[in-house]
């Protein structure tokens, strides 16, 4: 039986009708795993509890009570905690990290029965767009070894795009889902800030950060979703139902909004936005009504990102300190080992947000940059509440370029540039999703990304099932 | 815009150890950063904008608390240095 490039849909018919054991499945993902990742580096390490998962799923199955995603395989990117496995976040400082408790995400996955198999490669920390900062090696691109699969959840991008996995879970602060998932081909949505519980994840940008899927389809993101996303009373920032259900879209998107000008930024690839330009059409002829829209400040969110992230990084990594858990190098007295340890088990990007968080948080300085970018933040906020009063949704390109080569961005600022479009949605909180489209003239894939109004997540499936119907026409 | 003393007191408030290259190549990142984010620091904002501050403080009440030694065999077996129940450490005073 062919069970290559399997949707998760198609996989629960053929392990609900039997043709297919949780174990044939499992082993087809271990096997490409075992056989590819040599080169792609897209798993830092298989869980070492598979073969009972393997075995609660399959009698939940035999007992008639398989549920949406039981029996399915996925991977963890490594900043996200399954109790008694390691998890990293791909660094030095946590190698050998194992995880006290599971994350609500993962507790979730559990009770559906899914198959958890193992980490997925990351930047360390989840700081960069690339997969570089891996301690453990960079991910290749599964479409061109010489190129980068994005970052930070460069695995899971990998990783699905390599067929290891039915889906993945990664994290995105500033489009560390979705850009990775564009690069490699695969759809990447990071959910209203809020919808998913961060209790497990660990905190990089905490008013920022937020878990999502990566999956072949659309339809399987909003499989996925559903199950993770309920809510969480172990994280004081997820919403509750109240507050999601007061949102709730009425009725279904019919026009999308273009922000012109902020397509027209520096680094944008002319065939980028050739792409961009064709799935506009595709929408245009089924029926959709395109606007043109202005968000005067949207161009800001990356610089305000860069002040605001160092800033909540430079906290949240404080906690690595080599007392409780971690790497710990022993100084000469209690101040002496904190300094070895923090220096020496950070990577070089880590080390550069922390500082620069120290710095904008600083006396003297706190107002200018912080404050300041906070105030820009609203603004930013407000425009985009603004435009979603016209329109139903707002799209964009994905990513500036396609997936570039390695050592390409070795300037830091380069690197962030990558973010340009992703990185709205983590300053505003607002929704968005990745979806596939073309290829660039370097036959790297291209993607296109469509943002809603906070909590209209339900309207993106929507829309986005539907574009990838009619894009493919 | 940003000096080596800076470097040099950030590192210590982070409590980052760092060699003299390493502080060298990190005094010309973060002048390229900061260069890069001025434009944030030099934009005139409306005073009637807040910021967003996105994330507030919640207290949770600390009651049903969970039965003594549930979680402290877990917890101390990630510890570098442990006796006893407790983390060990180094001299703090």
């Amino acid at each position: 039986m062919d069970l290559s490039n399997l949707t998760i849909e198609k996989a629960r018919k053929l392990l609900d009708s039997k043709e297919v054991s949780v174990r044939q499945l499992v082993d087809y993902y271990l096997e490409n795993i075992e056989a590819k990742n040599n080169e792609i580096n897209a798993v830092v390490g298989l869980y070492s509890n598979i073969d009972e998962q393997v075995d609660i799923a399959q009698a939940m199955i035999d007992n008639s009570e398989a549920r949406a995603l039981t029996g399915i395989p996925y991977l963890l990117k490594d900043n996200i905690l399954h109790e008694g496995q390691v998890a990293g976040a791909a660094s030095k400082m946590l190698q050998n990290y194992t995880a006290t408790y599971d994350s609500h995400v993962v507790e979730e996955l559990k009770g559906q029965g899914a198959i958890a198999l193992g980490r997925a490669n990351m930047d360390e920390f989840a700081m960069g767009s690339s997969t570089e900062f891996s301690y453990y090696g960079p991910t290749k691109n599964p479409h061109d070894i010489t190129r980068v699969p994005g970052g930070t959840s460069g695995g899971s991008a990998a990783a699905v795009a390599a067929d290891m996995a039915l889906f993945t879970l990664g994290s995105d602060t500033a489009g560390s889902i979705r850009q990775p998932a564009g690069f490699c081909g695969a759809v990447g949505y990071k959910p209203t800030y809020g919808m998913v519980s961060r209790h497990g994840l660990m905190a990089m940008g905490s008013s920022l950060d937020s878990i999502g899927p990566l999956t072949r389809t659309v339809a399987d993101a909003g499989i996925v979703h559903d199950v993770i996303s309920t809510h969480d009373p172990m994280d004081a920032t997820n919403a509750s139902y109240e507050d999601r259900a007061a949102h709730i879209p009425i009725k279904k998107p019919k026009v999308v909004g273009v922000p012109r000008a902020f397509l027209a930024s520096d680094g944008v690839a002319d065939y980028v936005l050739e792409d961009f330009e064709k799935g506009l059409d595709a929408l245009r002829n089924a029926g959709y009504e395109i606007k043109d829209i202005e968000l005067p400040h949207i161009a800001l969110s990356l610089p305000v990102y860069y002040i605001i992230l160092p800033a909540e990084v430079s906290t949240n990594l404080s906690r690595y300190d080599g007392i409780r858990y971690g790497f710990s190098k022993q100084g000469k007295d209690l101040l002496d080992s904190y300094i070895q340890t923090k220096g020496e088990g950070f990577g070089p990007e880590a080390r550069r947000r922390i500082l620069m968080g120290t710095y904008v948080l600083s006396a003297g300085y706190r107002d200018a940059y912080y404050t300041k970018a906070e105030q820009v933040r609203t603004l930013i906020t407000n425009e985009l509440r603004e435009a979603f009063k016209g329109v139903d949704i707002i799209a964009t390109p994905t990513s500036p370029t396609d997936a570039f080569k390695f050592g390409e961005k070795a300037d830091p600022i380069a690197m962030y540039a990558a973010d340009l479009f992703t990185v709205p949605a983590n300053i505003t909180g607002n929704p968005a999703i990745s979806i596939p489209t073309g290829k660039s003239p370097n036959n790297m894939p291209l993607s296109i990304q469509f943002m809603a109004p906070h909590f209209h997540d339900e309207n993106l499936f929507i829309f986005g099932q539907k574009f990838e119907e009619i894009f493919k026409l | 815009m940003i000096t080596r003393e800076e470097i040099d007191n950030l590192c210590a408030l982070s409590r980052i150890g760092a060699t003299d290259q390493e502080k060298e190549a990190l005094l010309k990142d973060l002048e390229n950063i900061l260069g890069y984010v001025q434009q944030v620091a030099d934009i005139e904002v409306p005073t009637d904008i807040k910021p967003m501050y996105a994330v507030t403080n919640i207290m949770r009440a600390d009651k049903d608390p969970y039965a003594p030694k549930k979680f402290t065999d877990k917890l101390l077996d990630q510890a570098p240095a442990r006796d006893g129940d407790f983390v060990k450490v180094q001299k703090v005073l």
